[in-house]
């Protein structure tokens, strides 16, 4: 049997050999054929007979026959090729479980036998194939083909720094090529002219190295970190580079329940204070017009009122002869409106001035853009005064208080800074000097702008006028002195030997000069008196003057008792005043001096004066070296609470007699009967007087008939 | 002619052949059969004050408007020639009051608002304020951002007792709870925050001996500038808060709420009305002779009811016992018109 199977396998190959590939894959194709041939064709009774003979005659035979009958029905080359197609698409099917196909495995099954050439293959043919199919390296499909980096989170905080500490290479050449002068000159330079470079580096007081600041700040027992140091000097770099900026310096830090406010102080230059200057001048006329003015621009007189009718004789009249309404003829007086009271609010002080004379940027996050703070008001500074909250860190938010603050949470942190600037900001004295008048004019100005302040004057002038000592006295910018020398600790450790370098800021009125009221009304009423001339010759009529010299009147009657009052302008501690002459109710001791060290390191040690009425402001000195900073809430010193503001006076009735608005009683019936009695009492004597008024008397007659 | 020139002049006696004659006005409207002015009418009365309104039986009755030489005015309802039930009364300064009357007297219900804008809801009596109230302080420029409002217990038109004063809006408020002493508040005192928080205090007098030193400074300076703000010497020197405690939201910790005043009945009836009323009130009847006689001789032995008018119902008398919300409007005043009499 196996020399049989032998012998068929040779004469395969032998065929094959004559005709290539298409004989190799035509006896394949043949066995699964030949059952179907046995049981479907009469051949088949012929193989079986002739098997019974012999074995070997049958199966050459059978194949023979074969043969011919295929050659005969189709031809070969078409055929072959189909049928190559179909099986190899038949073997290449993917398995849904593994993936893999059975003609790429056959494939390697028989590259490896090939390869390797293992000996006796055909007995371990299936543990062989498992083998292959391990070893094949498996990759999964869903693998991504190209991996995206993903950015970390701090990352972009990171990057936001970098950002903000703006590093170009150009700056670094510059840097290592000349010093921090050169740097200045450029940016001097591009700005302004060589003379102005002189005058403003001249006028530069403040001292805006942070981080040397820092080193004597940590000696104090105050500061902040190293790297918050780092990033608020960079931060005030990106400030003071701005082209509006002269110079700035940092103020301190205020606390907030969210977030804080790092806050600088700034100095503007002389262009953008003039540009502001034209806007908020024209700002305050606009709001210093009276009503009546405005009035008339705005074309829309208000209704009377709202409700029902208030005019006798108006409504439900129609069916009414009208000669008998035409008898009514005095009208009803108008309806009595409340007259409008005008409060004007005293205005702010100009920029560059008072309370404004600097400017103050805050911002939460020492990276992110600084935020400028609107100018203060004198109203919100009184009523800041009266109220004491924390700060939340939203400049917007709102200020929930009783009094109500007139404006956002960056209006009330305006506020704290100004009165915490006025009330702690200190110096030795000695340390800062007033400008001379050479000085000052160099500040104000070239000899070009000389006119314009010139007329700045004039203006603060028709304000204050005989108060001009004031003005030189309190509202000016300081300079530092040059001739000031290094004291000893022990001679400025007492309030006596420091005093204040800012402007005190008015109890009353919340200014730093005082604001005369009284003349400001005299001139609002005289505009308005011109106004009003100008409506007469626009054709009104003396009916309407009249009226509002009636109102005039009464206001200046109301207004009078106010302003006596306020006649003598207030009188606060000048500039330059000494720190002992602070008195607070609520503290008895409004400074405290104190040494980082008391008996050693007597070279090294500094001196901290530290403010009671407003814990968290400091100031220290060293040598030459004296700064404040304010590090704390934002709150003025209160033992207990802070008071309560009582209410207002209640309102009362409009004065009156009990005899007054009781209404008249109307006439009887026997009034009216006597009266009709005279009436024909007077008819009887014209009748008997003359015939020629009989004309009249007929008239009479007919008004009696309509009585009845 | 005549007749406008006549009413214009003075009056006379009614005997004397003059020229001048009495003057009674000028009238149009209905008349009654007896002559007497009824129905809808419109009068200039002899003193220059205008009429336009319902009249039964020669007076003044259900709704009119009257409007008096200077220019103020009321609308409203009339009653027996009188200012009874609802109406609106202007002011010459432009003050408007808008409630109930009876007997030409504010009594009841009613609203003021006052010439600087602020407003009183709440109870009146006799032309008084009386009862519960809340007096709505006017903020002026500000008052976008918070309403100050007070409510109390008034008492002939005094402040007296316990008292709540609102601070605050809609989404935050602060309520003051605490006792009142005739201008200023005194004695325990809280503060509610929101309704969450309590801050309990007191409100002292300003020359309370207290054994610090230092409170003593403080109430110093208290003083100075309480005094600064008011201007004005007051005979009640104005008290002081200390804060004392904080506490979370407690019903039971606040003080008494503003509690109306107890009337008694002698005074809640309409008798007391028709007589003399006290001293204190602002607003009096004048009684002229010919009045009083010409009402005792129509009804002289009904004393509860002066009026001749034939009216089956009875008027009803305000309660007071009803507690104000601080947040609701105590008075939904609407005028009703009344039906008009038939022309005769």
């Amino acid at each position: 049997m196996d020399r049989d199977s032998c012998q068929n396998f040779s004469l395969d190959s032998t065929s094959s050999s004559h005709f290539a590939p298409p004989p190799v894959c035509a006896p394949r194709r043949k066995k699964p054929e030949k059952p179907a041939a046995e049981e479907a064709s009469p051949e088949c009774s012929n193989v079986t007979s002739s098997s019974s003979s012999s074995t070997t005659t049958i199966s050459i035979g059978a194949f023979d026959s074969q043969c011919n009958l295929h050659n005969a029905r189709n031809p070969e080359a078409p055929n072959i090729g189909y049928e190559l197609n179909v099986a190899k698409s038949i073997l290449q099917k993917y398995s849904t479980l593994s993936g893999d196909n059975l003609f790429d495995h056959l494939s390697d099954i028989i590259k490896r036998v090939i390869d390797e050439r293992p000996p006796n293959v055909i007995d371990f043919f299936e543990e062989f194939s498992r083998n292959v199919r391990e070893q094949k390296f498996h990759l999964p499909e869903r693998f991504p083909p190209s991996g995206v980096f993903d950015e970390v989170r701090s990352f972009r905080v990171a990057k936001k720094i970098l950002q903000s500490m703006k590093l170009p290479y150009v700056v670094e050449g510059e840097d290592l090529m000349g010093e921090d002068l050169s740097v200045e000159d450029l940016r001097t330079n591009e700005d302004m002219r060589i003379v102005i470079d002189d005058s403003m580096r001249y006028f530069v007081t403040f001292n805006e190295r942070v981080q040397q600041l820092q080193f004597y700040w940590t000696q104090c027992g105050f500061s902040i970190s190293n790297d918050d140091i780092f990033q608020l000097a960079s931060a005030m770099n990106r400030l003071q580079t701005h082209p509006s900026i002269m110079q700035c310096r940092f103020w301190g830090c205020i606390n907030g329940l969210k977030a804080s406010y790092y806050i600088v102080e700034a100095s503007l230059t002389r262009e953008e204070i003039a540009s502001r200057l034209v806007m908020m001048e024209e700002e305050m006329r606009q709001k210093q017009i009276p009503f009546p003015m405005r009035k008339d621009r705005e074309d829309k007189p208000p209704p009377a009122h709202i409700g029902p009718e208030l005019t006798p004789g108006i409504y439900g009249w129609e069916e009414f002869p009208p000669e008998e309404l035409e008898k009514m003829k005095p009208k009803a007086a108008p309806v009595p409106l409340v007259e409008e009271m005008e409060l004007y609010d005293i205005p702010p002080e100009f920029i560059g001035k008072g309370c404004n004379r600097y400017s103050y940027f805050v911002v939460n996050s020492l990276f992110d853009d600084w935020i400028e703070l609107p100018i203060v008001t004198p109203r919100q500074i009184v009523v800041s005064r009266q109220i004491k909250k924390f700060l939340t860190g939203d400049l917007e938010a709102d200020v929930i208080s009783y009094p109500c603050f007139p404006g956002k949470e960056k209006h009330y942190l305006r506020t704290l800074i100004g009165r915490i600037t006025a009330g702690t900001y200190i110096a030795p004295v000695g340390y800062y000097r007033r400008m001379t008048k050479k000085e000052q004019r160099m500040f104000d100005g070239e000899e070009e702008e000389e006119g314009e302040e010139e007329e700045e004057e004039e203006e603060e002038e028709e304000f204050n006028e005989g108060e001009e000592e004031q003005i030189e006295d309190n509202d000016v910018m300081l300079l530092k002195n040059e001739k000031y020398e290094a004291e000893p600790l022990g001679s400025l450790a007492t309030p006596v030997a420091w005093v204040h370098v800012r402007s005190n800021i008015l109890n009353q009125q919340g200014r730093v000069v005082w604001y005369d009221e009284e003349k400001a009304r005299k001139e609002r009423e005289k505009a308005l008196a011109l106004y009003l001339k100008m409506q007469m010759l626009g054709e009104m009529e003396e009916e309407v003057e009249e009226e509002e010299d009636e109102e005039e009147g009464e206001e200046e009657g109301e207004e009078e008792g106010m302003i006596e009052g306020f006649n003598q302008p207030e009188l606060g501690p000048s500039i330059l005043s000494s720190c002992a002459n602070d008195m607070n109710p609520e503290v008895p001791v409004s400074w405290l001096a104190r040494m980082t060290s008391k008996y050693t390191n007597q070279k090294e040690r500094m001196l901290v004066m530290q403010s009671n009425v407003w814990p968290g402001a400091y100031t220290f000195i060293f040598e030459k070296t004296c700064e404040s900073i304010y590090l704390g809430w934002g709150h003025k010193y209160y033992a207990r609470n802070i008071p309560f503001k009582h209410l207002p006076m209640v309102q009362e009735e409009f004065p009156h007699n009990p005899e007054d608005f009781v209404e008249a009683n109307d006439p009887t019936v026997e009034e009216e009967e006597a009266y009709k009695a005279w009436l024909l009492r007077k008819q009887q004597k014209a009748e008997y007087v003359a015939e020629d008024i009989e004309d009249y008397d007929d008239d009479e007659f007919a008004d009696q008939y309509d009585d009845d | 002619m005549a007749m406008t020139e006549m009413s214009e002049e003075d009056l006379s006696a009614p005997e004397e052949e003059e020229d001048l004659g009495p003057n009674i006005g000028l009238y149009i409207g209905g008349r009654n059969a007896a002559g007497q002015r009824q129905g809808r009418g419109w009068a200039i009365l002899p003193n220059g004050d205008q009429y336009d309104g319902n009249y039964r039986k020669g007076r003044r009755h259900g709704i009119g408007v009257y409007v008096f030489k200077d220019g103020s005015r009321y609308y409203g309802q009339y009653r027996c020639g009188k200012r009874c039930g609802r109406g609106i009364f202007i002011y010459p300064d432009g003050s408007v009051y808008e409630g109930n009357w009876r007997k030409n007297l504010k009594h009841g219900k009613g609203r003021y608002k006052y010439v600087n804008g602020d407003n009183y809801s709440g109870d009146w009596f006799k032309g008084q304020r009386h009862g519960v109230g809340i007096y709505h302080f006017n903020s002026g420029k500000d008052g976008c951002c918070l309403s100050v409002r007070m409510k109390a217990t008034w008492n002939s038109n005094m402040r007296t007792g316990p008292f709540e004063l609102y601070i605050g809006n809609e989404d935050k408020c602060t309520i003051l709870h605490g006792i009142w002493d005739n201008l200023y508040p005194s004695g325990p005192a809280v503060f509610s925050f929101n309704n969450r928080y309590l801050l309990l205090g007191y409100f002292l007098p300003a020359s309370y001996n207290m054994k610090a030193i230092s409170n003593e400074d403080e109430m110093e300076d208290a003083e100075e500038r309480l005094e600064d703000e008011m201007g004005e010497a007051e005979p009640m020197e104005p008290t002081l808060w200390f804060a004392q405690e904080m506490a979370v939201y407690d019903f039971s910790l606040l003080p008494q709420e503003p509690v109306p005043l107890a009337i008694s009945d002698s005074e809640l009836s309409v008798c007391s009305l028709s007589t003399e009323p006290s001293m204190r009130s602002e607003e009096k009847i004048s009684w002229y002779g010919e009045g009083e006689e010409a009402e005792g001789e129509e009804g002289g032995e009904m004393e509860c009811f002066p009026c001749e008018c034939d009216l089956t119902d009875v008027s009803e008398v305000e309660t007071e016992s009803e507690v104000c919300k601080i947040d609701a409007n105590p008075c939904c005043i609407e005028i009703l018109k009344q039906p008009e009499c038939p022309d005769p």
